[in-house]
């Protein structure tokens, strides 16, 4: 069977901008459906994913992912009519009732929510697919399929937690020979998640967008100051649910809908509201650690009470809030599981992913095996590369590797001497992270590296730590996790060990961790070999590891993109598969810096 | 089909359960909740789930009617109701049951 997963709500920001004009525009993002995507499940394989984001070049898009589906079905040689089933990640038909109370829910539900607005999408974007093969999926039962059947395990628990779903902020599952069950729900009225998004735009960051500067943020703060009023705002409750009674001092419509009374309370109570522009203080700081301090507790109280409750010793995760690094580190070192695993995609993106695996397993299609690095993403031919070349000619020099070692020995070499190098091969990865296909890769000894990307490659905050990606064969060696350890994903943040700390600026945290990525070569070969040569220049077979795009701009998808991007920013050297380009006359040109031959510097 | 005969003991703790899930003091079992604007999709879905899971019934939200929610006092007519339809056991059965649609 063929299922296309699908998430995201089209007009839920227009709808928004329609009934409360002239709001922040950051406050647009307090709704629902962002980040959609397209995932393709062939007879139980995911074969394809990708975001919306990626092609529409708009991030966090909720955009009907018209692109990621056309990209999903050419990659698999498909045409519409070959797909069994679509399936969309959001099920509201169950609270159609609900939403009919207020005049403006109503509409909401009638045009952004409903089986008849999806239908309608289809009909535009998909004219002529099958109405009875268009199927809803419950949000958080999407997340759960989406980790569950991607976990390898036939048995575990499942913890859904996220902003929220139809009406739920967190769900618990028991995953159990193929079968999702339910055992608990925390409702959305006391969502951590949507807490944590509250306080980030509070600090004067992006509502649904930029929590993971929040948790990069903390680390600088001291969480004393602020403890008490989270202690006393999150109540963990001995049934392993929560109460967060600030989310609902909200009484009016009006209020409801942007948090107005609660974030008026976070002014009182905590500081005043900072602006995107203003300097960032010890205040928000301390903020930022007090908060991700909560965040941290109530993951473990969570996740704890219901494996204590199923006597689970493996645990899976999904939905926005498990992509919290931090959050999940202390899970890792809890001791409360023997085994985590965390979808990568764990975002709505995800939830696509999600909703297809669900309908898969329905008919016991799934093989749930452990997900390897998601590079479900597009690839390019080298004819399109080429043909992106020849259109930069004039800004460009570029020289033809023969082989991928060659590219990695050359590559090796750049980043042993303080280049900051794009690195842009194979599939395109599924979710946030750029795991290597398409990545922008520095030397992590460097002292000065973190400054520099930030300021002159990225363009983003100073603040915001670099995360290191390492062979498989040397995790445990600068890291303090034992030998072996997988995570591939980037997706939790581990201890650097003491001794190699200052060895290491440009990817320790303040606080002595990073989100360390393995890199082995069962899934991730090609930058396995560059991490190998790395090795051979640098004595660490790591590198930093950041996504290549810059603030605010989707994560490169072809190689025009990866050429423009390459020219707009501060990184010095490109590599589009096996070919290696440097700026046409810049200051750091081919002649003085590249060495002639490989053998130059084995 | 309602009965009108909820007890006091029954709306007293629908006033303590409205408290507790929707932080919301109710001043009389006639108070209009919608007029006010305190009950939405979000709060209305959390007070029936709280009242699912206190009385252990089932209250399909399509077969609610507005009037069904409109006080405390119709509000423990519609769990009175859902009791006899739904005796617990049923109930905990229909929530065990494996999710998805």
């Amino acid at each position: 069977m063929k299922v296309l997963g699908i998430s995201g709500f089209e007009g839920a920001m227009a709808f928004k901008k329609k009934h409360w004009p002239g709001l922040d525009e950051r406050e647009y993002r307090i709704s629902q459906g962002h980040d959609s995507a397209a995932a393709l499940v062939v007879d139980g394989v995911p074969v394809a994913a990708a975001a919306e984001e990626r092609f529409n070049r708009r991030k966090h898009s909720g955009d009907f992912p018209i692109g990621a589906i056309e990209y999903c079905l050419q990659h698999a040689g498909l045409d519409l009519d070959d797909v069994d089933v679509l399936a969309h990640s959001f099920d509201y038909s169950p609270y159609r009732r609900a939403y009919s109370l207020n005049p403006i829910t109503r509409e909401l539900y009638d045009n952004v929510f409903s089986r008849n607005a999806l239908l309608a999408l289809a009909g535009k974007y998909l004219p002529g697919f099958p109405e009875e093969r268009i199927r809803q999926v419950k949000h958080h039962l999407a997340h759960a399929a989406s980790a569950y059947y991607t976990s390898g395990w036939d048995e575990c628990l499942v913890m859904v937690i996220d902003g929220m779903g139809e009406a739920q902020s967190a769900s618990a599952y028991l995953g159990r020979h193929g079968e999702l069950s339910s055992i608990a729900e925390i409702s959305a009225m006391d969502s951590i998640g949507v807490l944590y998004s509250l306080i980030t735009l509070h600090l004067g960051f992006d509502f649904n967008s930029d929590e993971y500067k929040i948790m990069g943020l903390a680390p600088y703060g001291d969480p004393s100051r602020f403890r008490s009023f989270f202690q006393e705002a999150v109540q963990l409750r001995s049934d392993g649910s929560i109460r967060i009674p600030v989310l609902g001092l909200n009484r009016t419509r009006e209020e409801r809908e942007n948090y107005l009374a609660t974030r008026r309370c976070l002014s009182e109570r905590l500081l005043p509201a900072r602006h995107p522009d203003d300097d960032i203080t010890d205040e928000h700081r301390d903020l930022a650690a007090a908060l991700q301090e909560c965040l941290d507790q109530t993951m473990l109280h969570i996740c704890g009470h219901f494996g204590s409750a199923t006597g689970m010793r493996r645990l899976t995760l999904a939905g926005g809030v498990a992509l919290n690094c931090t959050a999940n580190g202390h899970l890792l070192r809890s001791g409360l599981f023997d085994e985590l695993y965390i979808q990568p995609a764990a975002g709505d993106d995800g939830s696509a992913l999600g909703a297809a695996l669900y309908w898969a397993g329905q008919v016991g299609e799934v093989s749930n095996v452990r997900f390897p690095a998601p590079f479900l993403g597009p690839a390019h031919c080298i004819q399109e590369i080429e043909s992106a070349l020849a259109s930069f000619d004039a800004e460009i020099e570029v020289r033809r590797c023969q082989t991928l070692e060659e590219s990695c020995a050359l590559a090796a070499q750049l980043i042993a001497d303080g280049r900051v190098i794009a690195w842009y091969r194979g599939r395109m990865e599924f979710g946030p992270r750029a795991l290597g296909h398409r990545s922008i890769l520095a030397d992590p000894g460097h002292p000065e590296m973190r400054d520099r990307i930030n300021a002159m490659v990225k363009m983003r905050e100073a603040f915001r730590p670099f995360a290191p990606a390492v062979s498989i064969e040397q995790v445990h060696r600068w890291f303090d996790v034992p030998p072996g350890t997988e995570l591939p994903y980037m997706i939790a943040t581990v201890n650097v060990r003491t001794e190699f700390r200052a060895e290491l600026p440009a990817i320790t945290h303040v606080n002595g961790s990073a989100r360390v990525q393995t890199v082995s070569p069962l899934d991730n070969a090609a930058f396995h070999t560059l991490l190998k040569a790395a090795g051979r220049t640098t004595g660490r077979e790591m590198v930093l590891n950041t996504s290549f795009n810059v603030k605010g701009q989707p994560i490169v998808n072809t190689p025009r993109e990866a050429i423009e991007t390459f020219l707009g920013t501060g990184i010095e050297y490109l590599f589009l598969e096996n070919v290696l380009i440097g700026r046409r006359g810049a200051n750091v040109g081919f002649a003085e810096n590249v060495p002639e031959t490989v053998e130059a510097f084995r | 089909m309602s009965s009108n005969n909820a007890s006091d003991t029954l709306v007293n703790d629908i006033r303590i359960l409205i408290a507790d899930k929707l932080l919301l003091e109710v001043s009389s079992p006639d108070e209009d909740l919608l007029s006010s604007g305190v009950l939405d999709s979000l709060s209305l879905i959390q007070l029936l789930v709280g009242l699912e899971q206190h009385f252990g019934i089932r209250i399909p939200l399509e077969e609610m009617q507005i009037d069904d929610i409109r006080s405390v006092r119709a509000l423990a007519n519609l769990v009175e109701n859902h009791k006899i339809k739904m005796p617990l056991e049923t109930a905990r059965e229909a929530a065990a049951a494996p999710q998805g649609r």
